[in-house]
């Protein structure tokens, strides 16, 4: 690996393709699995011109991103070598995927750690997996000085959003928002009972979704025992007859309904009834089938709270236009974390002039000490190696910030260029020594 | 000192309209977190200019605060804003704070308006037991109010759910269990300070050989019978949810009746 002490030009980019460029098979073949993914990175260093490379591998994006002396020059051999890795032709990966450099790079990362870029905006997944897929190049030494920056902006970028804007909260899902809504009547669901009326698709998957969020016990209810058995023996639930519902409901802090019966299932005398029984606490209900199972006016029961498909929806909808809003703000804070790194990058035009004006004075310093120290004691030397690097310091104090802020301000090629003149930072170095 | 205390009595109202005004903010907001500090900065700068005004008048009267219907309105104020801070840590209530701290702003601007710096306290009633009397009632009434305002806060979110209208208010509330549970907490905190007060009131009644209450004066009792009923209730035979909330409210308003009507405490 190349280090930042070589004087070229340096370049950000990002080559990769995602779900809105690339079909799903075109992004599975792209895809790098956990083991692949260090040697592939080692490999991208390799390149002509490449210094450092992050590679992001998710279901929904492939994406490397780099630094190069040259871009132009890697961008096709970097295509060329992902080809080959994955077995895509380059021109597969150039047709459906996105190049930017610099700027654009830099915005294109802090969209995607801040998931305005996601499937399913506001997802937070993605913040861990770019976590991830840094740490995995630190530890294979491909992040030196430029990405270690630019990626800890963007975690730094990623928290902000997620601490600043609503952008992650209210479920976006059916499931989830059966869930959010239980938790709305019932707080913390640790502990709470569910039952689950039919042994469908979407009632197993509910019972995930509550499962996750802390439900303790599942209580099946079925026409049939057989067709509920693996269900219950899935979820270490309960499995109960369907006409045993009278006897049961009362247990249920949770209700999900989803079979395939054309009448009603719950009736509102029967919540009325589990109502009765529960001594006050609340029961929430949800109506997931088509027909309704459940009776609509058991809504109307003091301390059921009925939730139907329709109402589910509402809840997704209201929470991704909040999401959308969102998003505006934490635009707002991509902007202002990208003019920053906008600032950070021209200043580094300056850089390699600043270490030429360094060095060409120490190297004057030292040859002064080496003459006025020959012969004196070692206190002496130290004594005038300190004075020098003082001396050093304060002389170049102001040209040094004068120069950096020139660099931030983007006019670091024209304040080298003076500065070179102005120092005679490009004549040989014999010919300092001399003045 | 009197210019400090002026300076106090303009801005402890200020400063509890502003953090009120902040914590609106932070309860309307999407961008929640940005008012977080900023209202709990706001809080306790409040409650320690308000703390220094109560220190103030003190030092001002030679008393304690606690002897007209302003300084017990600065009290509860003050109580209140502890509870909120208390509860803030405790139960993650910060959302909260516009509902406590709009009433105990509103009680300061009140309290500040009703200061009678001339008054002077009739000499039976420099003792020691009154003092404590006044704020074991104090903290019963700030404790009633938190859970009446909790039990409104209830029956807005069942509204919500049962009309199924999720807009920012359902989204900020916490959820009714929680919303059950911290008002059945308030009621009985709120029962047992004034079953407090009531016991150090009848021991300086029965040691300084004053009068005892009128019948008029005992209407308070009705408040304190209310939480207590609604406490048996809920444990017994589990009064909870809608119908809990609608009591506590109604024991808030005869709480609210029993002092306005002048039956008790400093409107004798």
């Amino acid at each position: 690996m190349e280090t930042r002490e070589e004087q070229v030009p340096i370049h950000a980019f990002v080559l990769g393709a995602n779900h809105l460029t690339a079909s799903v098979a075109l992004r599975d073949k792209l895809l790098f699995s956990e083991e692949e993914l260090p040697e592939f990175c080692r490999a991208l260093l390799q390149v002509p011109g490449m210094r450092e490379a992050v590679v992001l591998s998710t279901c929904n994006r492939s994406e490397i991103y780099g630094i190069s002396a040259q871009p132009s020059v890697s961008r096709p051999l970097i295509e060329k070598l992902w080809g080959a890795a994955k077995g895509v032709s380059e021109d597969e990966i150039r047709n459906h995927g996105y190049f930017h450099s610099q700027g654009d790079s830099v915005r294109h990362l802090f969209r995607v750690i801040g998931s305005l870029d996601s499937m399913v905006l506001g997802e937070m997944q993605i913040f861990g997996q770019i976590k991830e897929a840094y740490r995995l190049a630190v530890e294979q030494r491909c992040v030196d000085f430029y990405l270690n920056h630019l990626f800890q902006s963007g975690i730094r970028v990623g928290k902000r959003i997620r601490s600043e804007t609503s952008i992650h909260e209210g479920a976006v899902s059916i499931s989830y928002a059966a869930v959010e809504l239980a938790k709305k009547v019932l707080g913390d669901l640790k502990g709470k009972t569910v039952g689950v009326v039919g042994a469908g698709e979407m009632g197993e998957l509910a019972a995930q979704h509550l499962h996750k969020a802390g439900a303790a016990r599942f209580v099946f209810f079925n026409r049939t025992l057989a067709t509920a058995e693996k269900l219950a023996a899935d979820f270490g639930g309960e499995l109960c007859l369907l006409a045993d519902l009278d006897k049961r409901l009362a247990h249920c802090d949770i209700v999900v309904s989803a079979t395939g019966a054309p009448d009603i299932v719950i009736t509102k005398a029967q919540v009325q009834e589990a109502a009765r029984h529960r001594g006050g606490r609340p029961i929430f209900l949800i109506d997931i089938a088509a027909p309704r199972d459940i009776d609509p006016d058991a809504g109307k029961v003091s301390n059921a709270y009925l939730f139907t498909i329709d109402d589910l929806k509402n809840v997704v909808n209201e929470n991704v236009a909040l999401r959308k809003e969102s998003s505006r703000q934490a635009l707002a804070i991509i902007d202002e974390e990208a003019s920053r790194m906008d600032v950070w990058f021209k200043g580094l035009e300056i850089v390699p002039t600043i270490r030429n004006l360094r060095d060409k004075y120490n190297v004057i310093v030292e040859k002064e000490i080496e003459k006025w120290a020959a012969g004196q004691s070692e206190e002496t030397r130290r004594q005038l190696e300190s004075l020098g690097r003082s001396l050093l310091n304060k002389f170049l104090h102001h040209p040094t910030t004068r120069l950096k802020l020139l660099g931030e301000r983007g006019e670091g090629k024209r304040a080298s260029y003076f500065a070179g003149m102005l120092f005679a930072l490009a004549e040989e170095e014999g010919e300092d020594g001399q003045e | 000192m009197e210019p400090v205390l002026l300076a106090l009595k303009f801005l402890v109202p200020l400063a509890y309209l502003a953090t009120a005004a902040i914590y609106a903010q932070l309860f309307f907001s999407p961008e929640e977190s940005r008012f977080a500090r900023k209202a709990s900065l706001s809080l306790s700068v409040s409650l320690a200019l308000h703390t220094l005004l109560l220190l103030g008048l003190g030092a001002s009267l030679h008393r304690c605060p606690l002897g007209t219907i302003g300084e017990g309105l600065l009290f509860l104020a003050w109580i209140l804003g502890i509870i909120h801070l208390l509860s803030e840590w405790l139960a993650d209530t910060r959302r909260l704070g516009l509902f406590t701290l709009l009433p105990a702003a509103l009680c300061v601007v009140l309290g500040v308006f009703l200061l009678r710096p001339d008054f002077a306290l009739p000499p039976e009633l420099h003792s020691s037991f009154l003092v404590f009397h006044i704020v074991a009632s104090l903290a019963s009434y700030a404790c009633f109010s938190m859970a009446a305002i909790l039990s409104s806060l209830y029956l807005i979110l069942h509204g919500k759910l049962k009309h199924k209208n999720f807009d920012i208010t359902f989204r900020k509330l916490p959820p009714l269990e929680k919303l059950d549970k911290l008002s059945a907490n308030w009621s009985f905190l709120g029962s047992a300070t004034m079953v407090a007060a009531s016991v150090i009131g009848w021991i300086w009644v029965r040691k300084d050989g004053l009068a005892g209450m009128s019948w008029r004066e005992m209407a308070i009792y009705l408040v304190l019978a209310v939480y207590l009923l609604a406490g048996i209730f809920r444990r017994l035979f589990g009064l909870r949810g809608k119908r809990f909330a609608i009591v506590v409210l109604v024991g808030f308003l005869v709480l609210v009746l029993t002092n306005l009507i002048g039956t008790h405490g400093f409107h004798r």
